[in-house]
Parts: C-alpha cells; sequence; structure tokens
C-alpha cells in the first residue's frame, strides 16, 4: 500500500509536479541474527519505508543507534539488497536492474563515511585517492601509460582538490599527514570524482574538532550549491541536522516516525538522548 | 592497606587543611625529544618531527583541583590535554620529558615520588580513565579485572574481593551483574565495557580521578548514559574529577569549573557559567559560537544555512611564535599579540584569562 505522505500533498499542490530524484516504497530488510549453530532471531531492520528526496535537496534522517538509518542508506547505495518494495532513483528501479545497468548507475549515488581516517587507504597519496574511483570506472584510462590521460586525471583530481578547499600542492601527500578536517575534504573530493547526483553522508561531522566542524558543514552547503548535488544525511544529533538539512525524518525501529521541515524538525517525536546534554 | 610513612592512606590524610587544594599543578612545561621520529600517533594528527625542532605539547600550565570538584578541560585535538593527563599520572612516554613546573598531589610533590609509593598512589589516590576500552586485557573476565586493582591496595579474603567487585558493578548500572562479573571483555557491548573501565578507576574511591575523553569512543546515546553515570557517580562520591573533553557537551553537563586549552596552554578558566555565559577569550568565544547556535536553533527558528567556524586549523606544534598562539586566527587581533604570550589576568575570583584585551 502506498502511503500519501504530507511532502507528495504539498507536490501535488505546487504543480508542476515533477519526478523526485530518490522515491522509496514499502522498503523492507530483516537481518538473521545468530549464528548457524544457535537460535535464529529475526531483527526488522527496515519496515514499510515510505521516502522522497527532490533533486538538489537535502533529507536527513535522524535517529538513535539500531534504528535502521544506516540501513536504510545502505540500501540506497545499492551495498545492501531489501527483502521487498522498490528504491527508484531517477526513474530507474534500483533492484531489478541487470549487473551492467546497476554498475552503469552507481557511479552517481556515492558515499562518505564517518571515520575518514579509516575510510582512506593509508599508503595511498591523496592524487592516487582521488583518482581511484576514475580509473575503477575506466573514465581517462583508456590506455594506463597514456600521457593525454594522466595530464586530464592530474587536473581534474587538482581542480576537485581547490573545490573541497585542499592545495594541489598537498597531492602527494598521505593521508596520515592530514588533520582530520583535511582528511574529511580528501573524502568529499573522492566522492565527487565521478560527478554524482545523490551523496548519502553517514555522520560526516562525527569526531571532527568543533572549530573544523563547521567548516565541513559550510563546505558541503557550498557544495550543494554549486553542483546542485543532493544529499541523504544519517545523524544522530538533530540540533546541527537544523542547519544543513531541508527536511528531516525520524526513523525509530526500522519505520519512519516522523517528517517535518527543518525549521519545524523540533516538533517532530524524538528521544531525550537523541538530543545533545546541554545547560543540565 | 595502610602504608607507612606520609598519610597516603584510604583515612582523609591529616596533613591536609580543608583551604588546601587537592592538586596543583604550577607552570607545567612538558618536551617532547627531537630523536623521537613519531609522536601524537594516539591522536588523529601524527606529526614527523624535524630533528631541528622541538615540540613542547604542555607550556607553563598552572591550575589547582579542590577536594571534590569536577573540573572539565576543553580542547581541540593537539592542544595538549591527553599530554597533561599522562603527565599527571606519570604515564608520559620515553620520548617525552617534564622539564618544568611542579605538580603537588595531596601535599605531596608528586613528580618526585619514588617507584614504590607511586605505585601505592596510582589507583588507589589518583586514577586514570582511557578514553579507549581497549585497556581491558581480552584474556581475563570483568571481576579478575576489578578484584586486580582491589588485589593491589588491600589484603582481603577472597569473598570480599569478589563482593566488592559485585558492588562496584552494581554502582555502574550494570543489568544482570553476576554474568558480567563471569563475562569476558569481548562478550560486552561498547557502553559496557566503558563502565569496566570506569568501575576500574573507581574500585579503591581514588580522591582524583582523569577521564581522558571517557566517552570518544562510544555513540552518542551511550555517550550520553555514561555521561549521566559519571554524574551520579560524582554526586555520591568524595572523589574530585578530572574531565578532558574536545567537545562542550560532557563539560556543560559535569564540570563545576571549565579550563579552556589551546596549544597546550590553558587560556581561560573559570566556573561553569562564567564560561559558558561571559565567556572573555576570543578563542572560547569563536568555539562556543559554533556549538550554540545548534542548541538555541529552535528557539529562533533558523532554517538551512551556513554556521559560524573558526577560521584556519588548530595551531601546529612544531612551528611555534613568540606571541599568542591564537594570534592568527583571532578576529580581535593588535599589534601587541605577536611580541609575546599575554600574562594571566583574574578578571573576578573565579575567572582567569590569558588576552591582551584585559590587559595581559
Amino acid at each position: 500500500m502506498y502511503v500519501v505522505s504530507n511532502m507528495e500533498v504539498e507536490s501535488l499542490l505546487t504543480a508542476p509536479r515533477s519526478e523526485p530524484l530518490l522515491r522509496i516504497e514499502a522498503l523492507t530488510k530483516t537481518y538473521s541474527q545468530g549464528r548457524w549453530w544457535e537460535k535464529q532471531f529475526a531483527s526488522e531492520a527496515l519496515d514499510g519505508i515510505n521516502l522522497t528526496l527532490e533533486a538538489g535537496k537535502t533529507l536527513a534522517l535522524v535517529g538513535k543507534s539500531g534504528s535502521g538509518k544506516t540501513t536504510l542508506a545502505m540500501c540506497v547505495a545499492m551495498l545492501e539488497k531489501p527483502d521487498s518494495g522498490k528504491i527508484w532513483f531517477d526513474g530507474c528501479d534500483l533492484l531489478s536492474l541487470s549487473k551492467s545497468e546497476r554498475a552503469t548507475l552507481r557511479p552517481r549515488i556515492q558515499l562518505v563515511f564517518q571515520d575518514s581516517a579509516a575510510a582512506l587507504p593509508a599508503r595511498f597519496s591523496a592524487s592516487q585517492i582521488i583518482e581511484e574511483p576514475l580509473l575503477i570506472q575506466d573514465r581517462y584510462f583508456a590506455s594506463a601509460h597514456n600521457k593525454v590521460d594522466k595530464k586530464a586525471r592530474a587536473e581534474l583530481v587538482a581542480d576537485l582538490m581547490v573545490k573541497v578547499g585542499l592545495p594541489p600542492g598537498w597531492a602527494n601527500r598521505r593521508p596520515d599527514q592530514f588533520s582530520g578536517g583535511e582528511r574529511q575534504r580528501l573524502a568529499i573530493a573522492r566522492s565527487l570524482a565521478l560527478q554524482p547526483t545523490l551523496l548519502v553522508l553517514d555522520e560526516p561531522f562525527i569526531g571532527l574538532d568543533l572549530s573544523v566542524r563547521g567548516q565541513i558543514v559550510n563546505l558541503l552547503l557550498a557544495l550543494q550549491a554549486d553542483l546542485s548535488l543532493t544529499y541523504l544525511y544519517i545523524s544522530h544529533d538533530l540540533d546541527l541536522v537544523r542547519h544543513f538539512s531541508d527536511r528531516v525524518a525520524v526513523m525509530d525501529q526500522g519505520r519512519i516516525v516522523g517528517q517535518a521541515s527543518a525549521t519545524d524538525s523540533f516538533r517532530l517525536p524524538m528521544q531525550e538522548t537523541a538530543r545533545s546534554p546541554w545547560f543540565s | 592497606m595502610e602504608p607507612s610513612g606520609v598519610a597516603v592512606g584510604k583515612s582523609e590524610a591529616p596533613a591536609n587543611t580543608p583551604s588546601q587544594p587537592l592538586l596543583e599543578v604550577r607552570n607545567l612545561s612538558v618536551r617532547i625529544f627531537p630523536d623521537a621520529t613519531r609522536v601524537n600517533e594516539a591522536h588523529s594528527v601524527a606529526t614527523y618531527i624535524d630533528k631541528s625542532h622541538e615540540i613542547r605539547p604542555l607550556k607553563g600550565v598552572s591550575f589547582q583541583v579542590q577536594r571534590g570538584e569536577a573540573v572539565g578541560l576543553l580542547g581541540e585535538s593537539g592542544a595538549g590535554k591527553s599530554t597533561l593527563a599522562n603527565a599527571l599520572m606519570r604515564l608520559l612516554p620515553s620520548s617525552s620529558q617534564v622539564v618544568e613546573g611542579s605538580v603537588e598531589f595531596e601535599g605531596r610533590p608528586f613528580l618526585s615520588v619514588d617507584e614504590h609509593e607511586l605505585r601505592k598512589m596510582r589507583g588507589s589516590r589518583i586514577a586514570l580513565i582511557h578514553q579507549d576500552s581497549a585497556v581491558l586485557n581480552p584474556v581475563l573476565r570483568v571481576g579478575n579485572h576489578l578484584e586486580e586493582v582491589l588485589r593491589a591496595h588491600y589484603s582481603w579474603s577472597r569473598r570480599r574481593y569478589r563482593e566488592k567487585a559485585i558492588a562496584l558493578l552494581k554502582d555502574m548500572e550494570l543489568p544482570d551483574v553476576e554474568r558480567i562479573y563471569a563475562a569476558h571483555p569481548h562478550q560486552l557491548s561498547g557502553g559496557q565495557r566503558q563502565r569496566i573501565v570506569i568501575a576500574q578507576a573507581l574500585a579503591c574511591e581514588p580522591a582524583l580521578v582523569i577521564a581522558d575523553e571517557p566517552t570518544a569512543s562510544l555513540d552518542p546515546e551511550t555517550s550520553a548514559e555514561i555521561i549521566e553515570l559519571l554524574g551520579r557517580l560524582k554526586r555520591r562520591s568524595q572523589t574530585a574529577f578530572l574531565l578532558i573533553s574536545h567537545d562542550l557537551a560532557p563539560l556543560t553537563r559535569l564540570a563545576d569549573r571549565i579550563m579552556v586549552m589551546y596549544a597546550g596552554r590553558i587560556v581561560e578558566q573559570g566556573r561553569r557559567d562564567d564560561i559558558l555565559r561571559q565567556a572573555l577569550h576570543p578563542y572560547t568565544r569563536a568555539l562556543l559560537a559554533c556549538a550554540l547556535p545548534q542548541q538555541t536553533a529552535h528557539d529562533t527558528g533558523v532554517g538551512k544555512g551556513p554556521i559560524p567556524t573558526i577560521a584556519g586549523n588548530p595551531p601546529d606544534l612544531m612551528h611555534t611564535t613568540p606571541g599568542c598562539d591564537f594570534e592568527g586566527r583571532c578576529p580581535d587581533r593588535m599589534a601587541i599579540c605577536s611580541t609575546r604570550f599575554p600574562a594571566e589576568i583574574q578578571q573576578s575570583p573565579t575567572h582567569n584569562v590569558r588576552c591582551f584585551k584585559y590587559g595581559g
């Protein structure tokens, strides 16, 4: 059954009606727990999720740990296979694609993880990290030793580094020679290499110093305006979400328990613990 | 067990008058030897040392901790927070050395206490909560971990060790205490493991507990629970806490006083409300501005938009300047700022700041 959400009504009222970039319908995913010799327990990670995300907007998924946020993001990024339901991305049903169709669509959805130190290969230089997706996708790689392609790749890498606010002269540094904030910029540059339309941001601001966190928030906002990116942003912190997203969806036990625009989000049902403790 | 010699025992040390602080740190400086190839591996920034430079992660740190008081130490990565914790526990790696200053703990010069005394004091008078529960031994059961600490300081019967360990687990608000007592660390969740680390530190009811980012390795909800637990433990006990954090949230919940650290120096210290409501140092104010808008957003209804930041990066300890370390990022910079580091100015009896705006 397809439930019409508030957002649907809004978009119906504001004609002309356009297809959202991402539409998730009745998505379910169950993990079975317990090893093979033990009793099996089924845990419903996703239980009938309905969501839409307009192009160029940010949707925040907020909820406690274990509420299914990351599972949902992994399904959208085609890293987990849901049990039932549909994910429409730009008019394509992600779950009924053939292997080759999926491979061509994959570059358009990219991930940025929370722990950038663990997400970047320690022995790669910054330029190798950024050009790795290009090599995998065979872009600028007609022949590995072709000087023209090499030059084009190097230019693209320098361009991406400037875009995320890193000096291009640092292209030969390795991840451990960058600070936490700079590493997160590097991870963002890598995710932008294939010119994606949708970025899945899994807690990208966790573990950053307070003064640096704002810089990364502002960088992602500027990139969104510049490259008309769409963000699916996963967070624990309802307070930061307000500054970063257009809509907020609260998840609990695999269900969406509330949705609102960012300015109205304080009305959403939210566990007290999900708010940062402040002024006791 | 009552140690011989000077009063260090379980009973309140009679040598201490009420006005005397529990811990007094005066002008503490730490240097890292340039022949060490790599330091700071435990932190997010790995620093390669140029042999011609020396690094001073702590530069003339002075503060006091009173009995039963919770003091918060706020600083970003590379500010020297963990170096301070290790220096106070006398756990500095061999590549680092205290070059000047003194630490007086319970009226004794702590830095010159011999190894034998130190073993008696660590754990029973001064204890450390690590940020990472990886300090637990994977082949020992939880009960062994707690009893090991007790056995080092008391001579009890086996049964009494066990009873005390069970009581400690109950204090940590753990469910199913008997099962956890017999469990190995890998069988517990991250939050439960962190509770065991806290129980170890509090086992002998020390006078001072240093908590170095006690919630760093936990997810936000579990860390909020641990903060609540520490708050309840603090209210119940006579123990003083030194809470080290890079985030404001735990400190606003737990600390009576807050010290703000930047590039190895304490730039501002005061009561919690002094710092949160009337911060003086430009760095503290900028840091609060970074953290506060999100907290107040729902009052003003602010929507999507850029949030305040501090331009530039946290300081590079290898390239020190004679002036104020915050000078390069400071919005209120003056000519005098690059000449020398400002002296500590007392704005009120409880509120000190190091900035030329207020004299210095």
